[in-house]
């Protein structure tokens, strides 16, 4: 049996919403992933795409504001 | 194997994984009790900029004993000991800021660093000492990727009635982080990097994000609970 797609296993996760509609470079981005980094972002849970979280800013990355 | 150049391959990485940070981010400047988390903000901020030159210190250390025989451990080593005097001090300007808001460093350094903090840069300790130094460039890449924006955090002080000289921290890395983040992207583009470095850097830039969110997560949860509404969005 085929393994699940790098995208499918983050899905399966809860990771990805289904149908959630990435960029052709992203899906290129997240099927480059190594498994460690696959691995690592099923362990931190980390929410991916845009689809659960209400921004409330028009800047693309908003400033943390926690240095270096 | 990948074209794209070191820097973009792990901007692209940190891009498509810090939607939760950028998120939390939102909430805590928009926060209605904005000046009244923000000394907790500060609190935690100094917690993890204490550490910024002793884990510098700790990766040059690592790198050092294998410059001659190692192009990687060279061009870490290089950029760390010309990054480490740019990073020196920047933990007082909190305390300057905690003190604006009198709040002296006799009562902030005797508090424990909360374990979050703790385990954000306790990994890079980790990864450093028992597997290679490179690992700490993903870390600086997270933090330093989003300089704070001078015109932004000028108006977030303002509408929060917080005296923009207790927000000195923010604005000089605002000045100075643009530069930073150009020399780490350039000094990545330099190292001779394989994709098992980049693995490396992937899994230290998501932990990195993991946990500075819920550095951030931690300061809304214990902030008051008064009113639930953001205050208006801060273009």
């Amino acid at each position: 049996m085929e393994s699940p797609s790098k995208i499918q296993r983050l899905v399966d996760a809860g990771l990805i919403r289904g149908g959630h509609q990435f960029s052709d470079q992203d899906l290129q981005l997240l099927e480059s992933l190594s498994e460690d980094e696959v691995e690592a972002l099923i362990s931190v849970k980390a929410k991916l795409g845009e689809d659960f979280f209400n921004r409330n800013t028009d800047l693309a990355n908003p400033p943390v504001g926690i240095v270096f | 194997m990948n074209s794209a150049s070191h820097h973009r391959r792990l901007r692209d990485k940190i891009r498509i994984a810090r939607r939760g940070l950028d998120a939390a981010a939102t909430a805590l400047w928009t926060h209605p009790c904005l000046s009244e988390i923000y000394p907790d903000f500060l609190f935690r901020n100094h917690a993890v900029i204490r550490a910024s030159v002793p884990l510098m210190q700790a990766a040059a250390a690592a790198s050092e004993p294998h410059v001659a025989s190692d192009p990687l451990a060279a061009g870490i080593f290089s950029y760390l000991t010309h990054h480490i005097p740019e990073e020196m001090h920047h933990d007082d300007w909190i305390l300057e800021d905690l003190e604006v808001l009198n709040i002296p460093r006799s009562e902030v350094l005797p508090r424990i660093p909360p374990p979050t903090v703790a385990a954000l840069v306790g990994a890079q300790y980790y990864w450093i000492r028992h597997y290679h130094p490179v690992a700490l460039m993903g870390f600086i890449a997270v933090l330093e990727g989003t300089p704070p924006d001078v015109d932004y955090f000028e108006r977030v002080a303002d509408r929060a009635g917080i005296p923009r000289e207790a927000i000195s921290n923010l604005l000089r890395h605002g000045w100075l982080d643009p530069r930073h983040r150009d020399d780490l992207d350039h000094a990545l583009d330099e190292l001779p990097l394989t994709d098992d470095h980049h693995a490396l850097l992937g899994v230290s830039s998501f932990h990195t994000i993991h946990l500075l969110t819920r550095v951030v997560e931690e300061i809304l949860e214990a902030a008051p609970k008064r009113s639930s509404r953001p205050v208006e969005a801060v273009p």
